[in-house]
């Protein structure tokens, strides 16, 4: 796989192999895996308030939408540019008006995988160390933050 | 039979109008410029400001980003983790 600016200020993915494909399904497979509740987790602390019940009712269900509604379109670039090259090599262009809802997504699935693997900040991971699956999550997490870079040096609009 | 005589003692009680801070803590996955760019986005702050915060965040493990009136900070904490930051929310001391 490839990333490379476009003439439009987005982004180009160039996906080479039906494995690139595969690892792209992977975002909104890991942002979804484990029964990770992402809304639960970044609003868990407001549980220490006394509106916790409210919060929960009637904030996060708006919140855990927004979420979906990113994966969605996310899979649906991907699924449309996949079946438009037959699963071979292809193309997915994100433009600027996208661009927040690949990088939330990419984040999703970050969080996901941290919130499972515990990774932890700064490159005190020793990749030798972590059994086959973590390894595989951790190679998956250093791919999405590089796309992240990418998408935050183009700006999120 | 003894007479009763009732008594309204007026009491006042004035509550002050304490305001809440809005607290974005530390979390291992977050990229700096992200959290930067996010608290530029929803309190229009400058990147200076933006930068210091999320400093703060990343070395401190949690800033107070914002303090004011409850529903705003409402508003503001629901924007923040809708923007995928843990957040919370707490009376000013």
């Amino acid at each position: 796989m490839k990333l490379a600016p476009s003439p439009d200020a987005g982004l180009r993915l160039e996906v080479e192999s039906s494995a690139d494909w595969h690892l792209l399904l992977g975002i909104l497979h890991d942002a979804q895996g484990a029964g990770f509740d992402l809304a639960s987790h970044v609003g868990g602390r407001m549980a220490r308030t006394a509106d916790w019940r409210d919060w929960e009712e009637l904030v996060l269900p708006d919140i855990r939408e927004g979420f979906l509604a990113h994966l969605k379109t996310v899979l649906i670039a991907i699924e449309s540019a996949r079946l438009e090259s037959a699963s071979g090599p292809g193309h997915i262009w994100i433009t600027r008006d996208d661009a927040f809802h690949w990088y939330s997504s990419l984040n999703q699935a970050r969080l996901a995988l941290e919130a499972i693997h515990h990774f932890g900040a700064g490159p005190s991971i020793d990749p030798a160390r972590l059994s086959k699956a973590s390894l595989k999550a951790f190679i998956r997490i250093q791919f999405y933050g590089a796309v992240q870079s990418f998408l935050l040096d183009m700006g999120l609009g | 039979m003894a007479s009763t005589e009732t008594f309204t003692r007026p009491r006042e009680d004035t509550t002050l109008d304490v305001p809440w801070n809005v607290v974005v803590h530390d979390d291992p996955v977050n990229l700096m410029g992200y959290v930067t760019w996010v608290f530029m986005s929803i309190f229009g702050y400058n990147e200076q400001k933006a930068a210091l915060l999320m400093m703060q965040v990343h070395k401190l493990g949690r800033s107070i980003v914002w303090s004011g009136h409850r529903e705003k900070a409402e508003f503001y904490a629901q924007q923040l983790q809708a923007h995928q930051l843990t957040t919370s929310l707490e009376k000013a001391a």
